[in-house]
């Protein structure tokens, strides 16, 4: 057997898992096993990536004209390494802390096993057409999920997701595509490892370059919930149901920073340039604006939605820092904010499913009533305000070197960031967790998290956030030299 | 081999610590034995490594790699030079007898196991602090204590106040580390290195004036933040919200003088520029002397004795300002012996008096706690620096730098003088008289677990002024003592215990009231409406606009996507998911495939 079927075996796997839960099979059980078993192929294909670079399954690249360029050519690099494990764990999280005994309980766990199907098919196309198809199959469980399970304004916030995400997926389309068209007619292709070398021979025009910069800029930044394209994120995952907002705000919201380093940066290197000030308003915005917006939240999961936003902020920094550094640093912190956005959603899942509001008037007292629980809150909250030893602070500090050089200034801004992010985060530990206990936390049957059946998903998360943040070489480490080849001129 | 002590000395409470979170904690009975243990393990070695003399090739063990990346190496590198070898012995010993403290004072919580795998993380971290060779190191566990003194003040939390301290002491680091971070990053990038046994060659090399000053004041906030000194102190009176044995190892001897162990650390960048220096030296200055004023109009017993902790810090980062860091360190130790006494025997009487920390509800406890009353004299008497207790050798030591820096002195020696004022006040009131409540008729000594601790600390008060401590790190003073630095601060100390005597012996309420002192010079007022509430302004507007935005969008978005969304929900609320995704999909797959084939044509 060719160590090359483990990348279609990553997303054959969860398919056979949707297909037997349609079948009936019982759908907890067999998404939770599907999961697990995917991490089988995960394990084998990180292992050639680890030893020879890159792993790749499909055809070989025939520049030639065809009627349908599009090819389905899977791979596998030390950039996509990360984000491949980073589904496989918050995916097996997620499903693990969702519930059963729901209304349409199939169709939840399909649409879950989805949105994980379609990530890890986005981080391990290597053909643009399909690197983008696999993202919309994973935007639109996501829709149904929040449209259909959600709470409070679930169908105001699915259709707000649903149309902005659409446009920016239209928008970054049309980028695409502008991409491909910009070469002449020989040197076309939708294969990134072509592109990229085609454009290389042949740049694409100074004066284009920044439209194609700024239109993919808009379409990937709408996906990542960059000010002012950022409208649909905190509503929406406030309203989504815990797993969903999981496995967006954790996985498939990293689709779009992936595609700015894999696409936008090295294929419009100068239009990049060229807009790299409109770059850096725009994430001071997410840090200050939304950071500020952050500190007047009342409901504990608009606070996660506006927190988990706001650090797009810094990832944007370390993306045009132009250093190995702040890259690998984005990289880091892609990672560490994936994992703590998706335990920070579960703690407040869990949190609002055993007292019934996730208000933080009507919270207060949780430390003493439901200490295991308080106990990942508070690993939620300090990771996202960017405690080291876990992994966000490795990302955020090696973005702020990274970056220091060419923006001195932004690096100012986001180290304010931190300070905002632990006022807003810490008041609302302090409202949910400290004090005397409310009605809502005193009630009867509030329980705490129970056994290694309820809180292994949470530990799971807890611990990747510790790995990569006391190592962070895991991460970056495997993409170095993919990083250093995407800023290669 | 004993290149690898740090490394033991400083895993040992973490251990502790992760293994009563793991396992021990339904079982105090084990979890805190193991916690006292591993303490004791990391004194012992750190008494080893104290008395051990240095290798001629340095004790340097070989760095854990943590990011290493062009231009960036950053790595848990540990160093043991005397100043660690020093930091570490007293962190480690002051932290045992806390922990012993612990046992008796603590013996009836049933969070107790969390208390003590809280303090085993802070003695982790704060090691880490002291053996750290590199800024970014450094800044790491300067954050890890910081988690842990949010943990520790916060340890009752069902107490609102516990939970509002915290969050306080928290943020208002968070504020100062904004500046040490940029202090590192400015620093890194003026002169190519984060080690610290670089930084006196680098130093060297000439960067323009403005940088190093800006550098210097970045790394400053830092200190500012966790030494709580003006304008970021604000926390630290505070934070005597949590138990008193947090109180008196963390806020009082340990990790609040971290701020004046990382300036001596950096001492090599704030030496090149004279503004920096003279910022710090001015911020201790009027640091002795503002917090000793306002203790005089206080009445709970921690808080008095938290101030002069902030007067106290003050003087060792005067010292700094005045590069003469030997002192500093000298009177670190000795105050950390003293402070940490006084603490515990403020414990003790609101241990005994049952949680009753407002002095004018004490009265009496001399006849009830004679030994607690005898360790208070002599801390008090180590703080306000008689001879020949320890705080009056350490103190001189820095009186007699000041003596061509007039302002300095006369703000550092009056500062003596409301020291002994308060501390009299403060003695008088709570250990004199008749007992004023039911509580401090009944109070009694705590069990022998109480007891002892607080007699190695009385002998140690007492006693080490003896430490060559200056010697011992090779920082000796090298201008002329002139004496009348002693004479004046001397008699202006012995001056500040007459007018207490005669305003508070017998007094059953204070005869002085001054508002200005009582409200701490309206600090935190000032805070909350200057500066708090302009950010949350920001952020109602921010929110605001956000809202609008947002329902802007959903009203005025056109009725064909208010239609469609209709139906798109219909479809969806009737059961035909499977339907409506694959039209989706269909769809969007169609248009773009049309686009491309029309491209690639």
């Amino acid at each position: 057997m060719s160590l090359s079927l483990t990348l279609p075996a990553l997303l054959v796997i969860p398919l056979v898992g949707v297909l037997l839960i349609a079948l009936g099979a019982r759908p907890k059980a067999t998404a939770l096993w599907t999961s697990i078993l995917n991490l089988i192929p995960g394990f084998l294909a990180s292992g050639v990536v680890l030893r020879s670079g890159e792993l790749l399954f499909g055809p070989e690249p025939i520049p030639a004209r065809e009627v349908f360029p599009a090819k389905f050519i899977l791979g596998m690099d030390g950039l996509s390494l990360s984000m491949v494990w980073l589904t496989l764990v918050v995916t097996l999280a997620a499903i693990g802390s969702a519930r059963e005994g729901i209304k349409r309980e199939k169709e939840y766990y399909i649409c879950l096993l989805l949105i994980g199907l379609g990530a890890l098919g986005a981080f391990i196309s290597v053909d643009l057409f399909y690197f983008f198809s696999f993202h919309e199959v994973a935007l639109i469980p996501t829709f149904l999920l929040v449209g259909m399970w959600g709470h409070g304004d679930r169908s105001g916030a699915a259709w707000r997701m649903t149309v902005y995400l659409m446009l920016g997926s239209m928008i970054l389309l049309v980028g695409l595509i502008g991409l491909y068209l910009a070469l002449p007619e020989t040197a076309r292709s939708l294969d990134w490892r072509v592109l990229a070398e085609s454009l290389r021979a042949n740049p694409i025009a100074p004066g284009i370059q920044p439209i194609l910069a700024a239109l993919l800029l808009v379409g990937f930044g709408t996906l990542v919930s960059l000010v002012p394209f950022h409208s649909w994120a905190p509503g929406g995952y406030a309203s989504a149901p815990a797993p969903a907002a999981m496995l967006h705000a954790g996985v498939l919201k990293k689709f779009g920073l992936y595609g700015l380093m894999r696409v936008a940066l090295p294929m419009t290197p100068e239009g990049w340039k060229e807009i790299s000030w409109i770059v850096g308003l725009l994430l001071a915005g997410n840090i200050l604006y939304l950071g500020l917006a952050a500190l007047q939240q009342r409901d504990f999961r608009w606070l996660l939605g506006f927190s988990s936003a706001m650090h797009m902020g810094t990832v944007f920094l370390g993306l045009i820092s132009g250093t190995v550094l702040g890259l690998a640093g984005a990289l880091t912190l892609m990672v560490g904010h994936g994992l703590s956005a998706a335990l920070g959603f579960a703690v407040a899942g869990e949190m609002s499913r055993r007292t019934g509001t996730s208000w933080m008037r009507d919270l207060g007292g949780l430390a003493r009533r439901t200490p295991q629980l308080w106990f990942y809150l508070m690993i939620a909250a300090m990771a996202s305000i960017g405690l080291p030893g876990l992994a966000n602070f490795a990302g955020e500090i090696m973005i702020f070197f990274g970056a220091w050089s060419a923006h001195p200034i932004l690096v100012g801004v986001a180290a304010w960031g931190v300070v905002l992010s632990a006022v807003a985060m810490l008041r609302a530990v302090r409202a949910v967790a400290f004090g005397p206990m409310s009605p809502a936390v005193e009630a009867e049957g509030v329980l705490d998290l129970r056994g290694i059946r309820e809180t292994w998903p949470f530990a799971l998360l807890t611990l990747a956030l510790l790995v990569v943040g006391l190592l962070p070489v895991v991460v970056y480490g495997p993409a170095r030299p993919v990083l250093e080849r995407l800023l290669s001129p | 081999m004993i290149a690898y002590a740090p490394y033991l000395i400083l895993l040992l409470p973490l251990f502790a610590a992760v293994a009563i979170r793991l396992f021990l904690h339904p079982f105090p009975r084990i979890a805190v034995p193991v916690s006292v243990a591993a303490c004791l393990g990391s004194f012992l070695g750190s008494m080893m490594l104290l008395s051990s003399g240095t290798p001629p090739g340095g004790m340097a063990a070989p760095a854990i790699p943590w990011i290493e990346l062009a231009g960036l190496k950053a790595g848990f590198g540990l160093v043991a030079d005397p100043l660690a070898r020093l930091m570490a012995a007293l962190v480690t010993g002051v932290a045992l007898l806390v922990q012993i403290y612990s046992l008796g004072y603590l013996a009836k919580d049933p969070c107790r196991s969390r208390f003590f795998a809280e303090l085993s993380l802070f003695v982790f971290s704060m090691l880490g602090i002291v053996f750290a060779d590199n800024l970014v190191t450094m800044f790491i566990f300067w954050e890890l204590v910081g988690l842990s003194s949010y943990l520790l003040i916060g340890f009752w939390h069902e107490r609102p106040a516990a939970g509002a301290a915290a969050n306080k002491a928290f943020l208002v680091n968070r504020i100062g580390d904004f500046g040490f971070i940029l202090g590192i990053l400015g620093a890194w990038s003026l002169f190519g290195t984060i080690s610290f046994a670089d930084l006196p060659s680098r130093a060297a090399s000439g960067a323009p004036f403005w940088a190093v000053t800006a550098v210097g004041l970045g790394l400053l906030c830092g200190c500012l933040g966790k030494s709580a000194q003006l304008p970021l102190h604000v926390w630290l009176p505070d934070s005597m919200e949590g138990p008193t044995p947090v109180s008196s190892l963390l806020h009082a001897a340990t990790m609040v003088v971290a701020g004046v162990y990382m300036l001596i650390r950096v001492l090599p960048i704030l030496e090149l520029s004279a503004v920096t220096m003279n910022t710090i030296a001015w911020i201790g200055a009027l640091m002795t002397l503002l917090p000793a004023l306002i203790a005089c109009q206080q009445n709970d017993i921690k808080r008095i004795l938290a101030y002069s902790t902030l007067s106290e810090i003050a003087y060792m980062v005067m010292a700094v300002g005045l590069n003469i860091p030997g002192p500093a360190m000298y009177h670190l130790v000795t105050h950390a012996f003293f402070k940490c006494l006084l603490f515990l025997a403020a414990g003790s009487a609101i241990h005994g008096c049952h949680d009753e920390q407002d002095i004018w509800k004490m009265g009496g406890l001399r006849k009830r706690m004679p030994f607690t009353f005898l360790v208070t004299w002599i801390g008090t008497l180590a703080l306000a620096a008689i001879p020949p207790v320890s705080g009056f050798w350490s103190k001189d030591a820095i009186f007699a730098a000041t003596w061509d820096r007039p302002g300095l002195a006369a703000c550092s020696m009056l500062a003596g003088f409301f020291t002994s004022f308060f501390m009299l006040r403060m003695i008088l009131v709570a250990f004199d008289g008749k007992p004023r409540t039911e509580e401090a008729k009944h109070a009694h000594e705590g069990p022998p677990v109480m007891v002892v601790p607080m007699l190695i600390l009385a002998v140690l008060s007492v006693l080490s002024g003896i430490f060559p401590v200056a010697e011992f790190l090779g920082m000796k003073p090298d201008h002329p003592h002139h004496s009348w630095t002693l004479w004046l601060s001397l008699i202006l100390a012995v001056a500040g215990f007459v007018p207490a005597h005669f305003l508070y012996a017998d007094a059953v309420k204070d005869p002085i009231q001054i508002r200005i002192l009582q409200a701490k010079f309206y600090v935190d007022e000032f805070y909350q409406r200057a500066l708090v509430a302009t950010q949350d302004g920001l952020g109602r507007l921010a929110d605001a606009f956000e809202g609008w935005v947002v329902r802007g969008f959903v009203v005025r978005g056109s009725g064909v996507l208010a239609r469609s969304a209709g139906q798109g929900l219909r479809l969806v609320q009737c059961g035909q998911v499977q339907l409506y995704a694959a039209v989706f999909i269909l769809g969007a797959l169609g248009i773009i495939t049309w686009l491309l084939w029309k491209g690639a044509a």
